[in-house]
């Protein structure tokens, strides 16, 4: 295992809201470099999954571990080392895409320049001091792929990363998918089969 | 830690000063209902007991409708995940409070000249008047910061906070209320234990919803 090396295990993840069991018996082991795309039909659970990789929600049982460089990580470390983009994650609308990725460049350490060259790559550099609300639904989800990636983490997850893209918008988004996942972790929740086929492996949630 | 609490405090005070909802809907309260009183006494001066009572009950009021906005807000436009996912809880309640705090004090330097010159208020311990408005409004500020988090989780409204917040705010505004009536009425009032009391409510306050706030900010 290598200092910077980051892995996964989940083992017999279950989720219920109330007394409705959404998934249970979930268990995979990622390391750096494999990619995972979650499947299923709609209210499978693959977001809520995500969210619980995430830290953002609790499992109702079975346990996730989550190691950097051998050193097993707190829930409020995971922050640090995932990019994480979700069709339920709204910006500010009154800000523009300057002000928010100066705040998340703050908040998250990542480097300004870095997501200024993504702005460019993505193709919103002239919209860049347009408020996120005049946004095109397109532009804010290519918006939140550049803040998951920008800070370069080990994890990235995204839920239906192609949603609400055309044509030119999946082939540079899924473009920048495919490189950012030889380094890294990705787990991705995908509707989609193109989504599907970027990752190596399935793990389908009945 | 400071850049990453100055970061969330500026981009609050960005979309406050673009939606304006905030000072709004404070400042709308607070106007008509010093107008509305003002029409309703028609000049008859009131005992310092009662413009006590009315004084803080509208600072209250403007309080409950102005400072929930700031985490209703983030659930309302969806925008509470990407916080939580880019900053962490701690730095989120203490930056809210904060602009929860500035705004308030803000919101009191406009209402209070309005009320005591609408109204035709004379205060008699002018110093002590002067520290315990302040100190009643970082003590409000304190209380609606956590459960203005506390509405929004839960996906609760506005009168559900109001409703909540009463048994809370009860003693401040009791004291806040006395206090301020022995002010108006008493020349040369000083008591140092109703400020040390309101400062130590918001201290202890603080210290809790600190303590508590990932709880309830990250936990769904």
């Amino acid at each position: 295992m290598t200092e910077d090396s980051f892995s996964i295990r989940a083992d017999s993840l279950a989720k219920r809201f109330y007394r409705t069991g959404i998934f249970r018996g979930i268990s995979f082991r990622l390391e750096r470099g494999e990619a995972l795309a979650l499947t299923g039909p709609n209210g499978s659970g693959k977001s809520t999954l995500l969210e619980i990789i995430a830290g953002l929600q609790r499992q109702s049982a079975g346990s996730l571990e989550m190691a950097w460089g051998g050193r097993v990580l707190g829930r409020s470390e995971i922050f640090g080392f995932l990019g994480f983009m979700s069709p339920r994650m709204n910006l500010y609308g009154e800000l523009n895409a300057l002000e928010i990725i100066h705040f998340t460049s703050a908040c998250r350490r990542g480097p300004e320049q870095r997501a200024l060259d993504l702005l460019d790559e993505l193709d919103l550099t002239r919209h860049g001091d347009k408020p996120v609300a005049r946004y095109s639904s397109g532009m804010r989800q290519r918006l939140k792929f550049l803040l998951a990636v920008f800070a370069d983490p080990p994890l990235l997850l995204l839920d239906e990363p192609g949603s609400n893209l055309d044509r030119r918008g999946k082939d540079l988004v899924y473009g920048m998918i495919r490189r950012l996942m030889r380094d890294r972790i990705v787990i991705i929740a995908a509707n989609e089969e193109e989504e599907m086929n970027l990752c190596g492996r399935r793990l389908a949630l009945a | 830690m400071l850049k990453e609490l100055l970061q969330n405090i500026r981009k609050d005070f960005i979309i406050e000063f673009r939606s304006r909802y905030a000072l709004s809907v404070s400042l709308s309260f607070a106007g008509v209902s010093t107008l509305g009183i003002g029409l309703a006494t028609a000049g008859r001066p009131l005992a310092p007991g009662v413009h006590a009572v009315l004084f803080w009950l509208i600072m209250f009021f403007s309080a409950m409708n102005g400072l929930l906005h700031i985490f209703t807000r983030e659930e309302e436009q969806g925008t509470s995940l990407f916080l939580r996912i880019t900053t962490a809880p701690e730095k989120v309640y203490l930056s809210k409070l904060i602009f929860n705090i500035l705004m308030f004090l803000s919101l009191q330097l406009l209402i209070t000249p309005l009320y005591l010159f609408f109204l035709q208020v004379e205060v008699r311990s002018l110093l002590f008047f002067l520290l315990l408005v302040p100190a009643g409004g970082l003590a409000l500020a304190s209380a609606s910061t956590i459960l203005a988090a506390i509405v929004a989780k839960s996906g609760g409204k506005g009168a559900l906070f109001t409703v909540i917040s009463f048994p809370l705010v009860l003693p401040l505004l009791w004291v806040a209320m006395t206090a301020t009536g022995q002010a108006l009425e008493r020349p040369d009032y000083f008591d140092g234990r109703n400020l040390l009391f309101l400062l130590a409510f918001s201290g202890s306050l603080v210290a809790v919803s600190y303590l508590l706030f990932p709880y309830v900010w990250m936990e769904e």
